[in-house]
């Protein structure tokens, strides 16, 4: 490779990183951190403890009188919905189930998925091979597809849906976390550490899981959006948590049942999901970055 | 000289031997080695989606039945459904007729399922393979030209729109999609699905909504994607320096070399999404009623049409294994590297 | 079989008739967060039509972005000053569009690692082809396609028909670094540069690709340079070496001269770290000690000052380069003279020995 010219590579950056631009990439480049993670930390504080601090109207009841109020209405600052349920409220209710469910998934993803793949990569051999094919037979499937099916099984409500949800997590962090656990496995330290004695259980949770945690936290920051993405999807076809409850999915196919009426029904959810999404992918992308060290 | 003539022999001479070659080739080996692991894999799948289909609660004999069939009428109809015998013996069978082309009838509409599928499968095709290229043909020249003066206007403005259509779900671009032009333009139907029988136009017409709300997002993501890998091939790699020595105009070596190779990831990453985007699919028909694949797959979900459902889901999951299959054998037979047999 | 008479003449103040390139007073600076990187400060050499001038010198001493410099191939962080005349054209300052008609075509490199040189995904032939047409946009293609062959052979590629249709992946390292000759030689170049072209190989394959180029520079009339870090490769095959350190010449003389007589002790270390040539050879370190200067701090003396085993107070202003001898110039207050008398390594040019 490169033995006497590890230069070159250096030669051939773009120069408006070095420019009089440079204070004004390094801003951006802050801004473009921060402001994901504020966003996230907002969404968060706001559908975690909105509920309890805001003086929010039930998302669920209402009454068909106040049924199609418009925004700016005393008391329903986004309006009422159909049903006359105030849509702020059902925002951030819904916002809750679905932050509920898409960390719920991850955490599953990260415990069970990590768990399986670390130890699946670590013990190598026969029982490698036939854990990687089963997974490899539930990747197969298009996420929605199997989280269909699996909700038909067990039922729409939360619990379900976290577990539907996590059918195609779990299988996604374990190839993550398995590659992640080979690379770590043949690193000296890994080798010395069992040469000194340590059992593989030993070896396994204080070295391997600590080394490779980041790298799934990370990879889970990124599955965030896709959770989101999904729930909502599993929930815009009435297979996720069941109506009067409110999520974003719902919201969105009630309001797209008078799309032209009122469009403004649709677009808040999908506001909603867009910036959380949105969020949640920039946070990742960032973190990668960071870590792949640009 | 007389090369010309050399060169020429040369090439008669290679396409005597191609057949030879074709048999022995590494290319062959590829294929039959990628087919026998995804044997095995269809084979599992099938047998997870059967078993899913079991758990699923409900007694199909009784919803074929009605609600108001005796004990006795249930029993006749489970025995006349077959549901009567073991899981096992139940799950041979459907492989059998499988292969021989025979999956039953739907318990719903009375059909043949192989008639059903025949029905909707060219209409999911057509949004896939639209949205594919729709998607390739945003993509591709937008990443050229941002990659052209990275950090520039352009390349700014693309990363930032791509990032934010990246985020939004493909259900709600679909809604935002017909707000715009079907509600307020009025100027594409907003649901429905004309048949090429009845006009091209008309045809492109009813599905430009559906394959836009799939084409966009998958756009963004290529974009992106291609974007990067040609800058850090613009960057970093030597043959990119060998090219410019040469005196090759910028231009020419950002497509003519770097995207030249950029563009086998973009193969593997469009191979490794078709499963992706059939699933897809699902939503997207369901909202413009396109009577594809997906919605035939939802509405067997909801009235408990097994037959229909089995097949459905066990065609999407085969669909994300044979794209990959495919993709790995186009790699091998566009990449000099692989077609050669090395690595 | 050359005499001392018709090799180079090492003094830029009496420009040889033959000289191709004029290079005077050359710097190249780059911007950057921080204190600018002085790469090239200051470095003047002139070359012959059919001549060959090594650069030698450590890893990072500034000899890649010399020549670099020469082709517009850095990066637009680059600041280069100085002047620089290739047959006339003054490369410095010349715009994009200009410079890119004359890269290629009147001046060509052929780079370290001819693994990753050349595209993998075309043939070796398109990679020629491309070349030739590069410049000469009439040629067609199938003309172009035999000219590729032709230089195939001229580089002595075996069985060039064959691998015209090949990929890169398919040839050796020594018959990639062939085939990047033959695409630097499709223009029939004034000046080649071969920047580090042998490092990347094992040794025999080293010099078959040396003595190609030493062939093609004395059957084709192409002047060459050749960077490398190994003073013995220099020692065997070039007509006159430059020392660099720290982005200066610090000695300069005919290759003969400079062997007879190495008088900077730089060169001398150089010349100590050939026989490890198990070792990656640039590993100077280890004769010397000590690390190899901060080009954004350069001190205002000699930059070698602080590795020196001969330094002392009078080291801390800069010696200028000065032709203390005939054809031979060296920026040193100390160097090594007769009484310390350099043993040439194994290969070198002796005194009435040529190469060929
Ligand atoms: N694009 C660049 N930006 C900043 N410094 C550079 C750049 N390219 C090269 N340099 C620096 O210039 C010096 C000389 O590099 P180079 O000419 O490649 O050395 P070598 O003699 O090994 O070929 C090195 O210290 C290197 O770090
Ligand atoms: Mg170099």
């Amino acid at each position: 490779m490169a033995i006497a010219d590890a230069s070159i590579g250096a030669a051939l950056v773009p120069s408006d990183a070095v420019s009089r631009n440079e204070r004004w990439a390094r801003i951006r480049r802050r801004l473009v951190v921060w402001v994901p993670a504020g966003s996230v930390t907002f969404l968060l504080l706001l559908c975690f403890v909105g509920p309890f601090v805001l003086p929010l109207p039930s998302p669920i009841g209402g009454s068909v009188l106040d049924s199609g109020l418009p925004p700016g209405t005393a008391g329903h600052p986004l309006g009422t919905d159909v049903n006359g349920n105030d849509v702020l409220s059902r925002l951030i209710y819904g916002g809750r189930a679905s932050l509920t469910i898409a960390i719920a998934t991850n955490v599953i993803g990260l415990v069970v998925g990590g768990g399986i793949g670390a130890v699946s990569g670590f013990l190598g051999g026969k029982a490698d091979t036939v854990i990687m094919r089963a997974l490899d037979v539930l990747i197969a499937f298009p996420s929605l597809v199997l989280t269909i099916a699996i909700a038909q099984i067990l039922g729409p409500s939360v619990p379900n849906t976290i577990l539907a949800l996590s059918a195609f997590s779990v299988p996604a962090v374990a190839r993550i976390a398995r590659s992640a656990t080979l690379k770590i496995a043949n690193m000296p330290f890994i080798q010395a550490a069992e040469l000194s004695g340590s059992t593989t259980w030993r070896t396994l949770t204080r070295h391997v899981v600590p080394n490779i945690t980041p790298q799934m936290l990370n990879f889970a920051l990124l599955g965030m959006g896709i959770v989101i993405v999904t729930e909502g999807a599993l929930s815009f076809l009435g297979m996720g948590i069941p109506a009067p409850a409110p999520s974003w999915g719902n919201m969105i196919f009630e309001g797209q049942q008078s799309l032209s009426a009122t469009p403004l029904l649709v677009l808040w959810p999908s506001l909603a999901l867009l910036v959380t999404v949105l969020s949640f992918n920039m946070l990742g992308e960032n973190v990668r970055d960071e870590m792949s060290g640009r | 000289m007389t090369t010309t003539v050399a060169t020429t022999s040369i090439r008669t001479e290679e396409r005597a031997s191609l057949l030879g070659r074709v048999l022995g080739s590494p290319l062959a080996r590829l294929i039959a080695r990628r087919i026998l692991i995804a044997t095995p894999l269809l084979l599992a799948i099938s047998i997870l989606v059967f078993a899913m289909l079991e758990a699923i609660p409900g007694d199909p004999a009784r919803n074929q039945a009605g609600m108001d069939a005796t004990e006795e009428q249930v029993e006749a109809v489970r025995k006349q459904m077959g549901l009567d015998r073991p899981a096992v013996e139940r799950y041979l069978t459907w492989l059998g007729g499988f292969v021989t082309g025979n999956l039953g009838r739907s318990s719903v509409s009375e059909q043949p399922v192989t008639s059903l599928l025949a029905e909707r499968m060219p209409v999911t095709i057509e949004l896939v393979a639209l949205a594919f290229l729709v998607s390739l043909a945003i993509a591709i020249p937008v990443a050229l030209l941002a990659a052209r003066k990275p950090g520039g206007v352009f390349d700014r403005v693309v990363m930032v729109i791509s990032m934010t259509l990246l985020a939004v779900p493909n259900y709600v671009m679909a809604l935002l999609l017909v707000l715009v032009f079907a509600v307020t333009l009025r100027s594409l139907p907003a649901i429905g699905y004309v048949s090429l029988d009845d006009g091209l136009l008309a045809n492109l017409r009813s599905v430009t909504l559906p394959v836009l709300a799939l084409a966009i997002p998958l756009a963004c993501f290529y974009a992106r994607f291609l974007r990067g890998d040609l800058v850090e091939q613009m960057n970093s790699a030597d043959y990119v320096e060998t090219a410019r020595a040469k005196g090759v105009t910028p231009w020419k070596v950002l497509w003519g070399h770097a995207f030249r190779n950029s563009s086998f990831g973009l193969l593997t990453l469009v191979g490794l999404n078709i499963g992706g985007l059939v699933g897809g699919t699902v939503i997207v028909e369901q909202i413009f009623s396109m009577p594809g694949l997906g919605v035939l797959m939802l509405q067997g979900v909801m009235s408990r049409d097994t037959a229909v459902v089995q097949i459905c889901v066990f065609i999407f999951a085969a669909v994300a294994v044979l794209a990959n299959l495919v993709v790995d054998v186009m790699y091998a037979v566009l990449d000099p590297r692989i077609r050669y047999g090395h690595r | 079989m050359k005499t001392l008479e018709d090799t180079a003449v090492p003094v830029t103040a009496e420009i040889h008739p033959d000289a191709v390139l004029l290079v005077e007073d050359l710097r190249v600076t780059f911007a950057r967060s921080g204190p600018p990187v002085h790469a090239v400060n200051g470095i003047s050499y002139q070359l012959r039509a059919g001549q060959m001038l090594a650069i030698i010198g450590e890893s990072g001493s500034g000899k890649s972005v010399s020549v670099r410099a020469l082709m517009g191939l850095l990066p637009p962080s680059a600041r280069i000053t100085g002047s620089a005349r290739l047959v006339g054209t003054e490369l410095v300052g010349l715009d994009e569009r200009s410079m890119r008609q004359i890269r290629g075509r009147d001046i060509a490199m052929v780079f370290q690692d001819p693994a990753r040189s050349l595209n993998p995904t075309m043939s070796v032939g398109a990679q020629i082809v491309e070349a030739i047409r590069t410049h000469r946009r009439e040629v067609r293609k199938a003309a172009a396609a035999d000219r590729a062959v032709e230089l195939l052979k001229l580089v002595r590629l075996p069985a060039a028909e064959r691998r015209f249709h090949e990929y890169p992946h398919q040839l050796s390292g020594g018959m990639r670094q062939r085939v990047m000759i033959a695409i630097a030689l499709a223009s029939n170049p004034k000046v080649l540069i071969a920047d580090e072209a042998t490092t990347a190989l094992d040794v025999t394959t080293q010099a078959q690709i040396m003595e190609l180029l030493v062939d093609l520079q004395q059957r084709l009339g192409t002047a060459v340079v050749i960077i490398s870090h190994d003073l013995g490769l220099a020692a065997s095959y070039a007509d006159e070496v430059l020392v660099m350190y720290a982005g200066r010449i610090v000695e300069q003389a005919e290759t003969a001269a400079l062997f007879r007589n190495v008088r900077m002790p730089y060169t001398k270390a150089l010349l100590g770290a050939i026989p490890q040539l198990s070792t990656p050879s640039h590993s100077l370190l280890a004769v010397i000690g000590g690390q190899p200067p901060d080009l954004s701090a350069l001190p205002p003396g000699c930059a070698f000052e602080p590795r020196c085993p001969r330094a002392d107070e009078q080291c801390t202003v800069r010696p200028e380069l000065t032709e203390h001898e005939p054809r031979h110039r060296y920026a040193c207050w100390h160097p090594h003279l007769d009484a310390d008398r350099a043993t040439p390594p194994e290969g070198a040019v002796t005194e009435g020995e040529g190469q060929s």
